[in-house]
C-alpha cells in the first residue's frame, strides 16, 4: 500500500463511482446495463493512452463530467460511510488484551481456553525479537521505501507485527 | 501494474493461517465453563426439588387434578343439566298453572285478556 493513489487506481475508482451512480439513475436493470456500456466505452476509448499529461487532463475532465452529472441522493450501502449501519459493530469489538483483567476465578471458569492463550502469549513472547531483529535487517539506510511489512523469510519464524493483525476481533459479533 | 507482490502474498497467506489457528482457539472445549457447584438453602432446595418430573409432589398434585376434572365434567355438569330440565320442564308440564306452597291447590292460568291491545 502506498501513500498516493497511482494514475491506475484513479481511473478505476472513477469507473466503479460512475457505475454506482448510474446504478441509483437507472432504477430498470436493461436500462442501466444500457448506460453502463456507454459509460464502459467512453473508458475504454482511452484505454492505451501513453501520454500521461493527456491522460489526467482526460482524467481531470471525467472527474468534471462525473460531478456535472451525479446523482442528487446516490444508493449508500448500509454498512458504508455514510449509511445507516456504518460502524455499528465497532462498539461490540474488545482487544483481546482485556481478558487479562479479567479475575482469577473468572479465568478457573475456562481453563482450557486460558491454557491454549499462555501459549498464545509465549509465543508472541519468544518471536518479538526475532520480528523486530528481522525488520531492521530488512529496512534500507533511508528508512522504508513502502508501507507493506515483510513476510516470514525463515523456517519456523513468524511475519513481523502479526499479532495485531491475528488477534483482532471478528468484524460482526457471532 | 496493480496487484500484490509475491512478499504480500506470502505475508497474507502465512498471516491467515495464523488467522485460522488463532480463531479455531477461540472455541471452548466441551467441559467449559467450569462453574463452581451451587449451594442452596433449605428454601431454595425445596422449590428446585418441587414439581420436577416424577416426584411425588407432582403426583399427587397430578391426580388431584384428574380428580377435580373428573367430579366437574362428569358429575356436577350434568346432574345440573338432568336436575334443570326435571325441575323446569318435565314437572312443569305435568302441573300447569300456580300451586300455593302451603295447601298444594293448584290455580288454572287466567284466562288472557285477548285484546292485547290498550
Amino acid at each position: 500500500m502506498a501513500a498516493y493513489l497511482t494514475h491506475q487506481q484513479k481511473v478505476l475508482r472513477l469507473y466503479k463511482k460512475s457505475l454506482r451512480h448510474l446504478e441509483s439513475w437507472c432504477i430498470h436493470r436493461d436500462k442501466y446495463r444500457y448506460f453502463a456500456v456507454l459509460l464502459r466505452a467512453q473508458f475504454d476509448q482511452h484505454k492505451h493512452e501513453k501520454d500521461m499529461v493527456k491522460a489526467t487532463e482526460l482524467l481531470k475532465a471525467g472527474e468534471q463530467e462525473f460531478w456535472e452529472r451525479q446523482h442528487p441522493q446516490p444508493y449508500i450501502f448500509p454498512d458504508s460511510p455514510g449509511g445507516t449501519a456504518y460502524e455499528r459493530y465497532e462498539c461490540y469489538k474488545v482487544p483481546e488484551w482485556c481478558l487479562d483483567f479479567w479475575h482469577p476465578s473468572e479465568k478457573a471458569m475456562y481453563p482450557d481456553y486460558f491454557a491454549k492463550r499462555e501459549q498464545w502469549k509465549k509465543l508472541q513472547l519468544e518471536s518479538w525479537d526475532k520480528e523486530v531483529k528481522q525488520l531492521e535487517e530488512e529496512t534500507p539506510p533511508g528508512g522504508p521505501k513502502t508501507e507493506a511489512l515483510p513476510p516470514a523469510r525463515k523456517e519456523g519464524r513468524l511475519p513481523p507485527l502479526w499479532w495485531q493483525y491475528v488477534t483482532r476481533p471478528r468484524e460482526s459479533p457471532m | 501494474m496493480g496487484g500484490y507482490s509475491a512478499d504480500e502474498k506470502l505475508r497474507l497467506q502465512q498471516l491467515r493461517v495464523l488467522r485460522r489457528r488463532w480463531l479455531r482457539d477461540q472455541e471452548l472445549s466441551e467441559r467449559e465453563p467450569v462453574l463452581p457447584p451451587r449451594r442452596l438453602g433449605p428454601v431454595a432446595a425445596f422449590w428446585e426439588r418441587f414439581l420436577q418430573p416424577d416426584s411425588l409432589w407432582r403426583h399427587q398434585v397430578f391426580r388431584l387434578y384428574r380428580a377435580g376434572v373428573f367430579t366437574v365434567t362428569r358429575l356436577l355438569l350434568p346432574s345440573w343439566l338432568a336436575l334443570y330440565y326435571i325441575k323446569y320442564h318435565v314437572m312443569v308440564s305435568a302441573a300447569r298453572g300456580d300451586r300455593i306452597l302451603e295447601t298444594g291447590e293448584i290455580i288454572p292460568p287466567l284466562e288472557e285478556d285477548p285484546d292485547d291491545h290498550h
